[in-house]
């Protein structure tokens, strides 16, 4: 009889419901979850915690592969009131003594509770488009069931939910991909899936960082994922960890908390493609799709930009490349410079940073930010970038510079932790805490195009994309199944 | 020291334009660099002007409060107004009290000033009530939280209607305010209202312009930050035009027009235009150091601005602030603050919390020592200065890390004397900064004699010589290793130590006041002269 491994995605479909773009974890879950349904679809069960410690409910693989489509291709439309309202205060900067010169006649405060009205009864359209997408995601999740069962001739699963205390066997496997880090009583529900549905128990560690590099996180995540941590490794029977650097890490902190594992820590690595599309339609597929004229209108012309991909915050470093493009645009004229392209959210800890770039007018425009781009945006960026940079200064994989090698664009990356480990000989790398050495490197890079179109076409013919299915093997092969 | 002496010219008289200082006083309670800078040259200027063979007079002026540019006004007002300024804040406590008084008593001139600068703060403190707060800092935690529990698709729009509700209602607050400050007493008005009240206030019997006498090509010096008037280029034309007077401008930095990033747009947006308007109508131009020079040059090309010559650099005195005062009795004295960290135990940073001063580079190096060398042998460091802005995001990453379990430390807005005390503690001091007009702290320390551990960048290695050691400022490799060296290695700092104490050489205020003066006259002397002036002596470009 062949024993279940059972994951929990509870923080997955949470991160879902309340954000509009998946960032690293989340990708990394949604991956290995696919691969490992593919690979053992009778083996692999996917619960959700849906009240106390020890209630968890399963949740069908298709419900999340709609939901996760639905969110990372949410059309830019839709995604514009969101940016705009983070976007909107931001001229407010407390920092400086002097108010901001806004008007406080009393017709102009009129005027602004007027916009308030109006926005307030927007609301009733943005929760009814909410619900329909709601249903919408319910729909593909039924006929996405309906055509594999047609397929497969099974009959069709009904999407009800069972219970983990009534399904989970004796040496069942439970696992955690993902950052449950919230739940105080985590540690609960580990003992009683071993010691009372003795099951194996099993976890992910993407890095340490919250640990190991506070000054980099949120002080809500620092204080939840050190107790959660702090309590939990010491009943793991199985740790899986993202990179080789990772692991040494890991390592180091159980020696010092006095942990000793039953099984060694285990590298698993990290695919390279992304998204719900790049695997559906052929990779092939893609550049026809984005030539097209159908891509944003917003994004800049290909060819004229140098791109890196990442959430705004302090740990990746952009005040580094805000450096070197400042520099950059003092030793040569300003046609020279290549547009320098931030993709991704804005996070924490950077609204210095925000206000720095503000101040510089974004370096008269050489700077952009594209915040949350959706799935279709990133290729379309991918596509049409110079090279990628990803000068972060601690990571535990480093899925951007996997991503940018994916789609045959070179990348100039940092050589801090495991960034070496996921960029591999074909990247080039500078020390993150250096300007000079950052400018040197890319400076190299945009003097000599030559030698970066054949950078590339080695990229293309040499690199191979690495699939999720080998991390997922090193998971099922970890727990012996 | 007359070297430009030119008996032939009638004698010539040096207006020195000291406005700033006065609108610098109503808004601020405390000297920053320029100030104090511009004060010891006043201090000195005189006497020096006394012993050149064509005996320029020195005179200074400021807008009068009919808006005429120039009424006079003496050194002792100037220096009443900045013993208030450098005195103010062991007086804290009493203000209250120091308030009211004054309210009653005759005012003098003194007694004026500080009120005008309790004014400020009161206004100040009004401002950013913090009675309200709690209540209202619980109410946005609780709305966020509420928030956070739903979908991104509602919440985001919500959010947005939420933020922009609290502007009207903070908006809807000011305007309330503005109403009522403007009826409210004169002695409790905004210090925006109240500009020409306490102005005519501090000098009861200036002299405006109608009254005092220009010769033609007599010098309007600038020594002090001057931009902060936004209608200074217009001022100075009509100084220019009607009464015939040569500017001269000293320059300390072009950091707002360079390096916007760390300046408030409006002072970029001042800045600029002080510059745009300004620099073209002076016959001279001085910066306090070669990198400055060469800042002025680059950007008047950039900005296609014609200029009449190329900026001089001058030399800068290195007695400044504490170490204006004779430095070995000064230290001796001054060991009654307590409450800092133990002598010998930490390494000292003066500065302003900015992001220019690049706190987050130190922030990196001590990690690394930390890490390398084990926590009992790194020594503490100390931030001693004021929180100044866009360094929040720092302040939240040392936080998370309890400031380095204890190995930052920083200590808030200090006073002279525990300045002095730290400084004579520290094993040595350190300035990462990325960019500087000069680099006081850099002379402080080296001036105390305590050696100095200094960013290589901009004008820093002009104020640091080759008594400072130097690092790249954006490589925190580089940084650590200099550090790291003298931490790891008494025997070399002891002796750098002794270099600095006896070798560093004492720059006097009055070579800053001749190299002035001298500019001054070539200005003054008639074209054809003041061509082979410039000529003779090789300006710095």
């Amino acid at each position: 009889m062949s024993r279940t491994i059972w994951i929990d995605i509870s923080d997955l479909l949470h991160y879902l419901a309340h954000h509009n773009r998946p960032s690293g974890i989340q990708r990394v879950v949604f991956e290995l979850g696919r691969a490992l349904v593919t690979i053992a679809p009778s083996q692999v069960r996917f619960v959700q915690r849906t009240g106390g410690p020890y209630n968890f409910e399963t949740v069908d693989w298709s419900y999340l592969y709609a939901l996760f489509a639905t969110v990372t291709g949410v059309s830019p439309g839709q995604r514009q009131t969101m940016s705009d309202s983070a976007t909107a205060p931001k001229k407010q900067i407390d920092a400086f003594i002097e108010p901001p010169e806004t008007n406080t006649t009393l017709p102009a405060l009129l005027r602004a509770q007027l916009h308030v009205l109006h926005q307030l009864v927007r609301m009733p359209g943005h929760i009814i488009r909410y619900r329909l997408q709601k249903a919408e995601i319910e729909r593909s999740a039924r006929i996405r069931r309906e055509t594999r069962a047609s397929e497969t001739g099974l009959p069709v699963m009904p999407d009800r939910r069972i219970r983990l205390a009534n399904a989970a066997r004796p040496g069942d496997v439970f696992f955690v991909p993902g950052s449950p880090w919230h739940h105080a009583d985590y540690v609960r529900t580990v003992r009683w899936l071993r010691d009372d549905l003795r099951m194996v128990f099993g976890l992910l560690i993407h890095d340490l960082i919250p640990i190991r590099h506070p000054e980099w996180c949120d002080r809500g995540v620092i204080m939840t994922f050190t107790q959660w941590h702090r309590s939990i490794l010491p009943l793991a029977d199985h740790v899986f960890v993202t990179s080789q650097s990772v692991a040494s890490d890991v390592e180091a902190y159980a020696k010092e908390e006095g942990i000793i594992f039953d099984n060694p820590v285990t590298p698993v690595g990290m695919g390279s493609t992304f998204g719900v599309r790049t695997s559906d339609e052929t990779t092939k597929k893609m550049p026809l799709l984005l030539s097209d004229e159908n891509s944003p209108t917003a994004l800049p012309a290909s060819g004229d930009y140098v791109l890196f991909v990442s959430t705004l915050e302090a740990r990746k470093n952009h005040s580094l490349l805000f450096r070197v493009w400042r520099r950059l645009l003092e030793e040569r004229p300003a046609d020279q410079v290549p547009v320098l392209i931030f993709a991704g959210r804005v996070g924490w800890l950077v609204s210095d940073l925000m206000q720095q770039l503000e101040n510089a007018d974004w370096l008269g425009g050489k700077i952009r930010l594209i915040s949350n781009p959706t799935d279709d945006e990133l290729a379309a960026l991918y596509h049409g970038c110079l090279f990628t940079l990803f000068p972060s200064l601690f990571e535990g994989w480093g899925l951007p510079v996997t991503e940018s090698l994916a789609f045959g664009r070179p990348c100039i990356a940092s050589n801090a932790t495991s960034i070496p480990e996921a960029g591999g000989p074909l990247t080039k790398y500078f020390d993150p805490e250096n300007v000079d050495e950052a400018t040197r490197v890319i400076c190299a890079t945009l003097d000599d195009p030559e030698e970066l179109a054949a950078w590339q076409r080695k990229i293309v013919a040499e690199h191979k994309p690495g699939s999720w299915e080998q991390p997922a093997r090193r998971i099922m092969t970890g727990y012996g199944l | 020291m007359a070297r430009t002496s030119s008996t032939l010219v009638p004698t010539c008289t040096i207006w020195i334009d000291v406005d700033d200082l006065f609108q610098y006083a109503q808004a601020n309670p405390r000297p920053s660099g320029i100030q104090r800078l511009v004060y010891e040259i006043l201090n000195v200027i005189e006497a020096r002007a006394a012993l050149r063979a064509d005996a320029p007079r020195i005179r200074f002026v400021r807008r009068s409060a009919d808006g005429s540019p120039l009424s006079e006004v003496t050194l002792d007002d100037i220096a009443a107004l900045f013993q208030k300024l450098s005195g103010t804040r062991k007086t804290t406590a009493a203000r209250s009290s120091v308030t009211c008084d004054v309210n009653r008593t005759a005012p003098t001139a003194s007694g004026r000033v500080r009120r005008a600068i309790n004014t400020a703060r009161q206004f100040v403190t009004s401002r950013t009530d913090a009675c309200d707060r709690p209540l209202i800092q619980r109410l946005r935690h609780s709305t966020i939280r509420r928030l956070e529990n739903m979908p991104s698709d509602i919440s985001g729009p919500l959010l947005a209607v939420c933020v922009s509700q609290i502007r009207v209602l903070r908006q809807l607050r000011r305007h309330w305010r503005e109403q009522r400050a403007d009826s409210v007493p004169e002695n409790l008005q905004p210090l925006s209202a109240t500009d020409s009240v306490s102005s005519t206030d501090i000098h009861p019997q200036q002299q405006t312009s109608a009254d005092i006498n220009f010769s033609p090509r007599d010098i309007f010096l600038i020594l002090g930050a001057a931009w902060a008037d936004p209608h200074f280029g217009e001022r100075l034309q009509v100084i220019r035009k009607r009464h015939g007077l040569r500017p001269v401008v000293l320059l300390y930095d072009l950091i707002p027009a360079r390096r916007p990033e760390w300046c408030a747009h409006s002072l970029v947006r001042d800045f600029r235009h002080w510059l745009d308007t300004t620099l073209p109508q002076c016959s001279h131009m001085l910066a306090i150091s070669t990198a400055t020079a060469r800042d002025v040059a680059r950007y008047a090309s950039e900005a296609g601005l014609h200029l009449a010559g190329s900026v001089r650099t001058i030399p800068l005195g290195t007695g400044f602030g504490l170490a204006a005062e004779n430095t070995s009795s000064g230290m001796v004295e001054s060991g009654l603050t307590v409450g800092l960290p133990r002598a010998g135990t930490y390494v000292l940073f003066v500065s302003t919390l900015e992001a220019r001063k690049n706190h987050a580079l130190l922030f990196r190096v001590w990690r690394r020592l930390i890490q390398e060398l084990g926590r009992e042998n790194v020594p503490t460091l100390v931030f001693a200065g004021r929180v100044g802005w866009l360094v929040a995001d720092l302040m939240q990453q040392l936080d998370n890390t309890e400031w380095l379990d204890g190995k930052i430390r920083l200590l808030r807005d200090p006073g002279d004397t525990e300045l002095r005390q730290l400084y004579r503690g520290c094993m040595f001091t350190v300035f990462p900064s990325l960019f500087e007009g000069w680099g006081l702290p850099v002379t402080e320390s080296l001036m105390l004699g305590r050696p100095c551990i200094a960013s290589n960048s901009t004008s820093i290695p002009e104020a640091g010589g080759k008594f400072a050691r130097y690092f790249d400022p954006e490589n925190t490799r580089d940084a650590t290793a200099v550090i790291r060296e003298i931490i790891t290695s008494p025997e070399t700092l002891a002796e750098w130590r002794k270099q600095v104490e006896t070798n560093f050489p004492r720059v006097p205020w009055e070579d800053t006041a001749d190299a002035i003066l001298d500019a001054c006259a070539r200005a003054h002397a008639p074209e054809g002269s003041q061509k082979n002036a410039t000529n003779a002596e090789e300006p710095v470009t």
